[in-house]
């Protein structure tokens, strides 16, 4: 947290918007420029550039500052950004990219239309691609076996063997590496990290102490001038408080609203919902390190002894449903044929008795032969203020106390919970949430090689078939086959229950309606705010 | 349960969003006509066991029956879609499954020269088992019928008999870690058809006996039921019977639609336009003549058609009407119009606080969301609709695994997750 601090006081960044003196592009469209959103997220990101940043929040704040070499439309088809065109070789695996001429990066810290050249593209392969730099993206890129610059405007990539969905790999987000402490990684001590310079239709202007990210619309933008002045990204420890705040004209948007204000806020004509992020999921994450953990049949117990659906229906209103895996009902992954597992706490308690709890200790709570006592911490990623998280998990240890296990509540600030859940891996229990994007790619969330600091398989799950299962989806061609192994992949952590699956809630995003022409992206959001526009008479 | 409830009792008691469990629905009418309004069909049968002939009962059939009509029609949409990208998907062009789905898929959509292509490749091959010849030959023979009306259809309902709809007809694994399957569309449709059967018998001793409007609307629910199987006949004399016009109100000109059309095998040119005009003041009307136009029956009139149901909704109120938006919904989109523009009317009549929920939004209104958005490739949230619809409604799993083959073989992205709160 005093790191946190420390870094957002020094980030204030506030250098006026230079127009770019060439290559100003024109919107044809006919909406008018001007005006400022301000939009809500349930809390802040750790870091906001593209490489290092790994959660929801840093992902849509990335998407307004960046490019990639491809982009998606609103059709979902793979369409050009900073890449005018490309070719791909007879055997699929080699990728030549034309880069547009003119683009340039934000004239930010003492930069001046400096143009994006391949050298930047391939250095952010580079530092993606380099040991040090603690990134969640380096599975998507251990695929390249080579890459290239053919000239300033050209670079060619090469895959070890082709890969399905191939370009929508390489749609990561470029950054200046030449302005970062050292240019070959990327770490968490660099300033960029907090202070990052973009292509994108909007750049960094601050960040404040309270965690506000105010992004200005960059002039120079290749697509042409974004039609919005000024977004600005304000935090919320709460999400009732996130609601109120909007409801009282301090917030233009909320990009996810909490699921029992989606009534109220549907009721008031002043907003739009547009639903969003299908594709996610809450669990609970079970650490395979812990020694009771370890055991599936702890694992199945935890998932038996909660009634889902009641806490679903009471915390939530009903709002969302409950899943029997590691896909959400939206993805074409999920089986269908596997079920949740139902409530029932007599099956909790014979399997906790068959993996050797049958002891009662003065507790009241189940040990081992030896005494030891089956106990968990449970870390919940929240401030206490978030009363909904907090009745969650209270349930929770009250459910599992009813069939022998003691949990502990630890609420730890974000950037706290991140570290301690993604670096040190000291956690018995989390509660989180997963959102994918439509490949259905769960490979770093349970491969047994994806363990390290700030990879994603935070629960350290090692299964040799499981680890078979990812490697065969991720490297077949044929989809069907991939649509099989996902489901197979489905059935036997269904079984396994590295996490309690719990549910997918309805997630909607609220809108003012004084925001028109809103798209979004399904899972970037912001891929195409650079057309949202506010009508003079309402800025 | 005891646990249950002192697991809660940590002091944090929330309503639950006013859908009413089953133990607080009213024994009875009162507690069918309660589960009926939240569009649990089955249940409101199932409370009424018993309880001897009710128009309730025969109308949840008809409901059931709209729905299942409906639902047939996006499976075989979908799955049309699916086996041509599942064709173009190299390893699969020598599985004979693929032709004769497509057969199947195209009979079912009217595409009845490309059904007998597909189905005469499927039968050529020698992989098609013996089990599946008798079925392709006879689809292949319907399909050759349907294009020159003199010949007699062929019979393939004894081949139906006995197979669920949930269940693939066929599992197959081309390659070892890879399954496909494939769901006969004919069965989507008998289960549709089956409802209709069932509306028409329930509501036939409601009709003969009954007094008053509920006599009236079971005639007129009775006719509409024998007119969607076939019975055009049968269906106009029934629907002579429902001569109340006052109780009948907006659904008079599909009664005069539907005895009309009983004439029209027997005069070579029906005359739509005169029949149009008296019939296209009510939205009912319109929606009954949209199907029309869609099955090539009054293809003259599409350019009408499609002009009157473009408004055809714009002054009934979103909330509460559901199914009209519904039926709404699907006739667009059946006639080809711009799916976002659909959209955005459907979403104004979501309950969206109860987004995918029966009990609060009309299962045709889901339905349509869920086609517009799969018709902009947004098969995330069409997924998602049909999991939770899929949980009071079987027969689903057809359009859902056709669904998935489509998200499966056209999603781009990059493989990525992210954590949050």
């Amino acid at each position: 947290m005093r790191r946190l601090v420390s870094l957002a006081l020094a980030a204030v960044v506030a250098v006026p918007v230079a127009a770019h003196s060439a290559n100003l592009v024109t919107r044809t469209d006919g909406f008018p420029d001007g005006g400022k959103l301000v939009y809500g997220e349930y809390g802040r990101p750790a870091t906001l550039d593209p490489v290092t940043s790994n959660d929801m929040v840093g992902l849509r704040l990335t998407e307004l500052m960046f490019n990639g070499l491809v982009s998606f439309s609103p059709k979902n088809e793979v369409v050009s950004d900073l890449a005018e065109k490309w070719e791909i070789s007879p055997d699929n695996r080699t990728y030549k990219f034309k880069l547009r001429a003119g683009i340039t990066w934000q004239n930010r810290m003492g930069l001046t239309d400096k143009p994006a050249t391949a050298d930047d593209i391939l250095g952010t392969l580079d530092v993606i691609r380099h040991p040090k730099t603690l990134t969640p993206l380096k599975a998507q890129y251990e695929l390249v076996s080579d890459y290239r610059k053919i000239d300033n405007q050209t670079l060619e990539i090469t895959l070890k063997r082709p890969i399905v969905n191939a370009l929508g790999r390489l749609s990561f987000k470029a950054i200046p590496t030449f302005v970062l402490k050292r240019p070959d990684f990327l770490g968490r001590d660099d300033s960029f990290v907090q202070n990052p310079i973009g292509t994108g239709a909007f750049q960094l202007m601050q960040t404040s102490e309270g965690g506000d990210v105010v992004m200005d619309v960059n002039p120079g933008y290749h697509k042409g001038r974004a039609h919005l002045d000024r977004i600005t990204m304000k935090p919320f420890a709460d999400k009732n408080v996130m609601t109120q705040a909007m409801l009282f004209n301090a917030l233009d948007m909320i990009v996810e609203l909490n699921p029992r204000d989606i009534a109220q806020v549907e009721g008031d004509k002043r907003f739009n919902l547009y639903p969003y992020n299908a594709l996610s999921y809450v669990f609970f994450g079970h650490n395979a390190r812990n020694e009771h953990l370890k055991k599936k049949e702890v694992r199945q117990a935890i998932a038996y002894a909660i009634n889902r659906q009641e806490m679903l229906d009471s915390f939530y209103a009903g709002r969302g449903t409950l899943i029997s895996g590691p896909f959400a009902p939206g993805s074409w992954a999920y089986n269908l044929d596997v079920k949740p597992l139902p409530f029932d706490p007599g099956k909790a308690k014979e399997l906790l008795k068959a993996a050797g709890y049958s002891v009662t200790g003065g507790d009241g709570f189940l040990q081992t032969e030896s005494g030891k006592p089956l106990a968990f911490t449970l870390k919940i990623p929240i401030e206490k203020e978030n009363e909904t998280i907090k009745r969650v998990v209270l349930v929770f240890q009250n459910y599992l106390k009813a069939v022998g296990i003691k949990v502990d509540l630890e609420f730890r600030e974000w950037q706290a919970w991140k570290t301690d859940v993604f670096v040190d891996h000291d956690f018995d229990i989390v509660i989180a949430t997963w959102a994918f994007d439509d490949s259905a790619d769960i490979s770093t969330l349970f491969h047994s090689g994806e363990t390290g600091a700030w990879r994603n398989n935070f629960v350290g799950y090692s299964n040799p078939d499981v680890d078979g299962l990812i490697v065969e989806a991720k490297t077949t061609l044929d989809r069907e086959k991939q649509r099989t192994i996902n489901q197979r992949l489905h059935q036997v952590l269904a079984q396994e229950q590295p996490y309690t699956f719990l549910w997918t809630l309805t997630n909607y995003a609220a809108v003012q309606k004084k925001v028109r022409h809103v798209e979004l992206h399904p899972f970037r959001f912001f891929t195409f705010a650079d057309t949202w526009y506010i009508a003079k008479k309402d800025q | 349960m005891r646990q249950a409830a002192s697991a809660l009792a940590v002091g944090l008691v929330f309503a639950t969003g006013g859908l009413v469990s089953a133990a607080a629905v009213p024994e009875g009418l009162e507690g069918a006509q309660q589960l009926y309004r939240q569009n649990h069909w089955a249940e409101a049968r199932d409370h009424l066991k018993g309880a001897g002939p009710t128009y309730l009962v025969g109308r949840s059939w008809v409901r059931e029956a709209e729905l299942y009509d409906a639902v047939h029609r996006f499976t075989v949409d979908a799955g049309s879609e699916y086996l041509a990208e599942l064709k173009a998907m190299p390893g699969n062009k020598l599985l004979v499954w693929i032709p004769l789905f497509e057969g199947f898929y195209y009979l079912e959509a009217g595409r009845y020269a490309e059904a007998q292509k597909a189905l005469a490749a499927a039968m050529k091959s020698p992989g098609l088992p013996s089990a599946w010849r008798p079925i392709a030959k006879a689809r292949h023979a319907m399909a050759v019928a349907k294009q020159s009306p003199a010949s007699a259809p062929a019979d393939e309902k004894a081949t139906l008999e006995g197979l669920e709809v949930d269940k693939p007809s066929i599992e197959a694994e081309p390659e070892k870690g890879k399954t496909l399957r494939f769901f006969d569309p004919a069965y989507t449709r008998t289960r549709a058809r089956l409802s209709w059967e069932r509306a028409a018998a329930e509501l036939q001793p409601v009709a003969e006996k009954g007094t008053g409007a509920e006599a009236t609307l079971a005639a007129f629910y009775r006719g509409l039921s024998l007119y969607a199987v076939g019975a055009t006949e049968p269906a106009a004399a029934q629907m002579k019977a429902a001569n109340d016009a006052a109780v009948l109100s907006a659904l008079v000109p599909v009664q005069k639609v539907v005895v009309a059309r009983a004439s029209w095998t027997k005069t070579a040119t029906p005359d739509y336009a005169a029949l149009w005009n008296e019939t296209r003041g009510h939205r009912e009307g319109v929606f009954f003549w949209a199907d029309l136009v869609r099955s090539g029956e009054a293809k003259p009139l599409a350019t009408q058609v499609g002009a009157a149901l473009r408004d055809a909704v714009q002054d009934l109120d979103p909330r509460g009407n559901g199914a009209l938006y519904g039926q709404w919904g699907l006739a667009r989109l059946a006639l080809g119009a711009e799916p976002r523009e659909v959209l955005e009317v459907l979403e104004a009549a979501r309950d969206k606080s109860n987004k995918n929920k029966l009990e609060s939004n009309d299962p045709l209104l889901l339905l349509a969301i869920c086609k517009a958005r799969a018709a902009i490739q947004d098969y995330p949230q069409a997924l998602e609709t049909l999991f939770e619809m899929g949980k009071t409604l079987p027969g689903l799993r057809p359009l859902q695994w056709n669904l998935q083959g489509l998200y499966a073989a056209r999603q781009k992205a990059g493989g990525e997750a992210r954590i949050s709160q």
